[in-house]
């Protein structure tokens, strides 16, 4: 399983204290399981499922990927740009 | 030992216990500033103050006789409380590259020539300008349909945020995805 770099922004950063960190992912990643498996670090990230998408190296994810270790991995909590 | 101490106004290193102070040295490198240019396109992430003139120095060209720009300000009240100021965050890099897609995407439909956008990070105080999207096009109505839609793509899709702060306190605001009526 990869580790790899997880960002954390707004609201996300607020809940789990960082800005970013290292975490052991599945090799297939979803939506559904990234949030599942970074709630077992930040329980507090779960208030937000529902909200929150994922960015998979600076682009929307869509579906699923393979993680490969040098990847990064943003929350995008929702926006509010503008 | 050797470690470096950097704020707004001052850059000190420190060696062996000396102290070499290079006073308002850095500002313009510890601001941050990322940029995504090329000869139709300039786009700004920022947290110094926006200056809509840049855009116009970007965009004014002799085949575009028709600019369209618009400002995003910070606002003084939301319902019934009074507004400090708002404080935006953004992930820089993925922000450039979706409002890149963004641009690119709407180009396709309309007629424009140049693109200017500029969006501030950090602390902008009331009637302080926060974003800044700008086109030119040889005719007028490309580049008003371009800045709507594009401003509306741009709330919608770019990966910024907003705490709204108050007198008592602050929030994390979100924007609707229902766009305009353009």
């Amino acid at each position: 399983m990869p580790v790899v770099t997880v960002l954390y922004f707004a609201r996300c950063r607020e809940i789990t204290g960082k800005v970013q960190e290292k975490v052991l992912l599945p090799e297939t990643v979803s939506l559904d399981n990234i949030l599942t498996e970074l709630a077992k670090v930040h329980p507090a990230l779960e208030t937000l499922r529902g909200k929150l998408t994922v960015a998979h190296n600076q682009a929307y994810l869509e579906g699923s990927v393979q993680l490969q270790s040098t990847d990064e991995i943003a929350l995008i909590p929702p926006v509010s740009g503008g | 030992m050797w470690y470096v101490k950097m704020s707004y106004t001052r850059f000190q290193i420190h060696v062996c216990g000396m102290l070499c102070d290079f006073t308002c040295l850095l500002k313009s490198k510890i601001l941050s500033q990322i940029m995504s240019t090329n000869d139709r396109d300039q786009i700004i992430i920022t947290s110094d103050p926006l200056n809509v003139q840049r855009a116009l120095d970007h965009i004014t060209i002799p085949s575009c006789g028709g600019i369209s720009i618009f400002c995003g300000t910070t606002r003084d009240t939301f319902q019934d409380k009074t507004v400090l100021y708002l404080e935006y965050e953004a992930y820089e890099a993925m922000a450039i590259k979706e409002i890149v897609r963004i641009c690119d995407d709407l180009a396709a439909s309309f007629d424009v020539r140049k693109i200017y956008v500029a969006h501030r990070t950090g602390r902008v105080d009331v009637c302080e300008t926060s974003i800044i999207v700008a086109a030119s096009s040889p005719h007028r109505s490309d580049a008003i349909t371009f800045v709507s839609k594009a401003v509306d793509k741009i709330k919608e899709r770019a990966p910024v945020w907003k705490k709204e702060w108050y007198e008592d306190g602050s929030v994390w605001k979100e924007n609707c995805k229902c766009t305009g009526p353009v």
